[in-house]
């Protein structure tokens, strides 16, 4: 099964990259210390800009929400 | 911002001074405000050099009108490119609408110096642009002519560097020179122009989403600092490994943190004082730049002199500052350590502080002001790791772990 980092259901259990989308902010950063332990800085880096984008695509529905109304 | 329409003019002035004369008497004749960066009017506020002032009146204006002849002009610090190279950057960074317009000799030259380029870069490949810019420099076909031709390999580099940074068709390389002609293509843009003032809407919300963006990132490094500090305190990790750590996730969300582009080189270095030396600790930097581990005494070089003052200290070009210390052993040092950021890190009870962060850029005026919201946030950073190295005293567990 395809696993999505951009989608954004809070109910929904996903695994990205070993991480889980719906980890507390101290589990991501467990796992984070744990691959950059690993020198996975690439995996990193990747899934960090991936929840940048999905933070950028939110806020824009945020936006668009909001004018909407 | 003015509510008049605001023209920035940049040109090089020995060859184009007329045009900008007659641009400026036909544009202030039809009630817009137009700066140019000799302007005697620019206002210096105290500890703003001209050139600040400069860059800042290009930031405050609607449309940015640039005008290019077979001149370089002036160089702008040493950064290899013309004053008026780096204003059309600031006006392209602050969103300004563009209007490039290129004489058509000017053109015509540069591309015939760009076929001539490539033929020399292949026969020597291991020369730097500069040297190349000589070799050019040296062909009859492309030397000086006083007055209108200057460095035209320099130009021919910004010519081709404006056609590379942009997609819209504001550019026109076939200006005839003419103030008229100038005039009827500005005019052609105007419109669009005064949408642009009207409606700064867009902006505001494309620093609302990168605000957002940093306040995600500043989550991210929260949690990593507090999670790295639990590791501290229970001994469970060595301090300087988690310090390490710490300065890999501020690289790694240093985009969004402090607005790196992907050509910047970041660089994050912690130094610890040892009596009057500050010795580095951890670094994470980006894998262009060779590690050295140079030591600074307190009071010397940028980290030393923050150390030394005790306070935050920032630079747009550390290298034209008092603490630049030129070294041939690093000739590519200019290159990287552009602007920067010194924080002391203050976590004993000692009279001076106990170290420092530096945060560099080799984008300049990449950090500039105190009040910068990137310099405020590598503040912020050297807060998180105050509270980490805190942290390894923080449990009273007889000697301490955290020596490696």
């Amino acid at each position: 099964m395809a696993h999505d980092e951009t989608k954004s259901d809070p109910n929904e259990l996903r695994i990205v990259g070993g991480m889980i989308a719906s980890d507390t902010p101290q589990q991501r950063a467990q796992r984070m210390i744990e691959m950059l332990e690993r020198g996975e800085v690439d995996r990193v880096r990747a899934l960090a800009a991936a929840r940048a984008a999905r933070t950028a695509r939110a806020f824009a529905r945020e936006l668009a929400k909001l004018e909407a109304e | 911002m003015s509510q008049r329409l605001v023209v920035f003019v940049s040109s090089t002035v020995a060859d184009l001074d007329d045009t900008r004369r007659a641009l400026r008497a036909t544009l202030r004749e039809r009630g817009v405000d137009v700066r140019m960066s000799e302007d005697p009017e620019f206002p210096v506020e105290p500890g703003v050099t001209s050139h600040d002032a400069c860059l800042h009146a290009v930031r405050s204006a609607h449309i940015f009108v640039l005008l290019v002849g077979s001149r370089f002009g002036g160089e702008y610090q040493r950064q290899n490119k013309s004053i008026t190279w780096r204003e059309w950057e600031e006006a392209m960074q602050a969103g300004l609408l563009p209007v490039v317009l290129v004489h058509e000799e000017a053109n015509r030259l540069a591309r015939a110096v760009g076929r001539q380029r490539m033929k020399l870069m292949a026969q020597y490949p291991h020369e730097q642009v500069l040297e190349i810019d000589a070799r050019l420099r040296s062909d009859e076909r492309f030397a000086d002519r006083k007055p209108a031709r200057h460095n035209l390999p320099g130009v021919q580099r910004f010519i081709d560097r404006l056609r590379k940074g942009h997609v819209d068709n504001w550019m026109h390389l076939d200006w005839d020179g003419t103030p008229r002609e100038a005039m009827r293509r500005i005019d052609a843009r105007l419109s669009a122009a005064l949408a642009v003032a009207r409606e700064r809407a867009q902006p505001v919300r494309l620093t609302a989403e990168r605000e957002r963006l940093r306040l995600r990132a500043t989550q991210e490094v929260s949690a990593l600092a507090a999670r790295l500090s639990v590791h501290v305190a229970t001994g469970s990790k060595p301090l300087g490994s988690a310090v390490q750590l710490l300065l890999d996730g501020f690289a790694v969300h240093c985009p969004d943190l402090l607005g790196y582009g992907p050509e910047d080189r970041h660089n994050f270095v912690i130094y610890l004082r040892e009596g009057d030396m500050l010795r580095p600790a951890q670094r994470s930097c980006h894998p262009m730049i060779p590690v050295h581990g140079r030591s600074w005494a307190v009071g010397q070089g940028h980290v030393g002199l923050s150390v030394e003052q005790d306070q935050l200290l920032v630079g747009g070009d550390i290298r034209h500052g008092e603490a630049w210390i030129p070294s041939e052993a690093r000739p590519t040092d200019v290159e990287h350590y552009v602007s920067a950021v010194s924080v002391p890190l203050s976590y004993r009870a000692s009279e001076m502080a106990d170290g420092a962060l530096i945060v560099t850029s080799s984008r300049l005026d990449h950090f500039r002001t105190p009040k910068q919201i990137e310099v405020l946030t590598v503040g912020t950073l050297a807060n998180m790791l105050t509270m980490l190295y805190s942290s390894a005293g923080s449990y009273d567990r007889g000697p301490r772990r955290d020596q490696e």
